[in-house]
């Protein structure tokens, strides 16, 4: 799963653990996405769709943020829609945002903390000299970043992903009502390269601790003229 | 065609205006700038408008734009949009400009892209390269106009030759203010500047394990004439510094990079990568940063960091008596 993605959900299962309420988790992926939804109920998701279907392949961000708005107006009513900042491979970050605006609802993003007061979710939210404590009343649309949970603490065995016996709704163009001519394909990945660098990888050996600290001295004289 | 520049701050929205002049040149297209007054100070909208060669400035009035609200400033730009129709909308990439960018693309529907290195024009066509995979990969886009996009890095060395028009114009637009209410605001000081120019950096990661080991770091630092950082996780979850080195922090370009007890996550990786030499001091043989290291020293760190502490000391201060 996506970390930041899991960030998200497992705020999502502390917050209806303490307060109530349920988690519906959501994903827009091909079949391959099922082990990722599985996990996210093995994680205490209470229920999970995938929304698939050929032609959402390759859509830009805009005409995703609509098969995902669709894919909410379906569903039950709620309170907080949560998402992780970026992707960890495009690294875009736009689809929370989008999904607020096209739904009219109030966003708050960079979030490192949240909790709920009365029907308002109140977040500690980083930007880069300051940080907000920001609040808006719910329904109201959250984008966490990893820095809200370590997700490396909510790893979770395959053998319990594996004994998930909920069952994974499966959501096309058709259930959500959606037609071709109203997607886009608009930005094209033409290449991907790997940044190169030439780097020289010495493993410094040494005997003791004296012998490693004159080592680093003579790389810190070297390289820091 | 008509190039837009927008930014939450002065000294990036200079920048952008002289990285656009360079692609404006070459295809014949105008550079519009974009100002919201009352956000923007009265002497700073004079010096603008005297010193910018751009084609147009266009100061967006409406009181609500006094504070930042991506909703009050990306409605402002919507009325821009209907008189003038600009092909490229350019933004800095801060957190702000994002929020209001990406704004913009959903009430516009036009495409955006966020954090751009690179950007070419050619047929009408866009061409377009930004970090992929947490910044170790680069990916390269193609796409057509209008688009908007955020820019890294606008620093460029290039004067126009050109003398644009400079025509001032005010426009009253109408906006609104998100439904969103910030309670409290805390101050940070993160030192983006002399980062971004130090010779020489220091950075902690996880592996150290309490706040007082940075003495050691400091004792080193000190007479190196470095400065220290750390990764994100010492940043946010443990408030070490108010800044951390990544793509999602500051990219930084030392000479040399000393990363220290660093696992070296993608994203931390990427941030680093424009340094001359890195030197990874590890104590997991496993670390990633390993790999983009040209000096590695896997060893335990609290017993390498007081004996270089001591060494470094000694050297600088027999130096400096020397001297």
């Amino acid at each position: 799963m996506n970390y930041p993605d899991k960030c998200a959900l497992v705020e999502a299962i502390k917050l209806v653990r303490y307060y109530g309420g349920e988690v519906n988790v959501f994903s827009i992926a091909n079949e391959k996405a099922i082990d990722v939804l599985k996990e996210a109920l093995a994680l205490g998701a209470n229920s999970a769709v995938l929304i698939s279907d050929p032609i959402f392949e390759d859509l830009d961000t805009l005409s995703k943020a609509k098969v995902a708005i669709a894919a909410i107006r379906k569903s039950k009513a709620y309170d907080v829609i949560m998402f992780g900042d970026v992707s960890v491979d495009s690294m875009n970050g736009q689809m929370g945002i989008i999904v607020a605006d096209k739904l009219g609802l109030p966003h708050i993003s960079n979030v490192v903390r949240l909790w709920n007061e009365d029907s308002k979710i109140v977040c500690e939210k980083r930007v880069e000299d300051k940080i907000l404590i920001c609040e808006a009343r719910v329904p109201v649309v959250v984008v966490v970043t990893i820095d809200l949970n370590p997700f490396e603490l909510y790893n979770i065995a395959y053998e319990e992903i594996e004994k998930v016996n909920k069952p994974i709704l499966k959501w096309d163009a058709k259930f959500l009502g959606i037609k071709p001519e109203e997607l886009s394909k608009k930005i094209k990945i033409s290449s991907i390269n790997k940044i190169e660098q030439q780097r020289e990888r010495k493993i410094i050996y040494f005997n003791d601790y004296n012998e490693l600290s004159e080592k680093i001295l003579e790389i810190f004289e070297k390289s820091a003229k | 065609m008509i190039i837009a520049c927008i930014s939450d701050n002065i000294e990036e929205l200079i920048k952008l205006v002289k990285k656009s002049s360079e692609i404006a040149d070459q295809i014949g297209a105008e550079i519009h700038t974009i100002l919201f007054k009352y956000y923007y100070k009265e002497d700073e909208i004079e010096i603008l408008k005297s010193s910018l060669n751009t084609d147009r400035i266009i100061l967006l009035s409406n009181i609500l734009l006094m504070k930042y609200d991506s909703e009050a400033f990306s409605l402002a730009l919507m009325d821009y949009y209907k008189k003038y129709k600009p092909d490229l909308f350019v933004f800095n990439s801060s957190l702000a400009s994002k929020e209001m960018a990406v704004k913009l693309s959903s009430k516009l529907n036009i495409p955006a892209m966020l954090d751009v290195k690179e950007l070419k024009i050619l047929d009408k066509k866009l061409i377009v390269k930004r970090d992929f995979a947490g910044g170790v990969y680069e990916a390269t886009y193609e796409t057509d106009i209008p688009f908007i996009l955020t820019l890294l890095d606008s620093e460029t060395s290039y004067i126009s030759k050109l003398d644009r028009k400079r025509e001032f114009e005010e426009m009253v637009v109408n906006t609104n203010v998100s439904r969103v209410l910030i309670r409290q605001t805390k101050k940070l000081n993160p030192r983006i500047n002399e980062l971004k120019n130090a010779k020489v950096i220091i950075s902690v990661g996880e592996a150290l394990k309490d706040k007082n080991d940075l003495k050691y770091i400091f004792e080193i630092a000190n007479f190196l004439k470095a400065e220290v950082s750390c990764t994100r996780f010492l940043s946010t979850r443990k408030r070490w510094f108010d800044e951390w080195i990544g793509v999602s922090g500051i990219r930084v370009s030392p000479k040399l990079y000393v990363g220290i007890g660093i696992s070296g996550e993608p994203f931390h990786i990427a941030g680093i990568l424009k340094s001359e030499k890195i030197l990874a001091i590890v104590t997991d043989p496993e670390s990633n940063i390993i790999n983009y290291a040209d000096y590695i020293a896997i060893c335990d760190l609290y017993k390498i960091l007081p004996v270089l502490a001591k060494k470094v000391k000694k050297k600088y201060e027999k130096f400096l008596t020397e001297s």
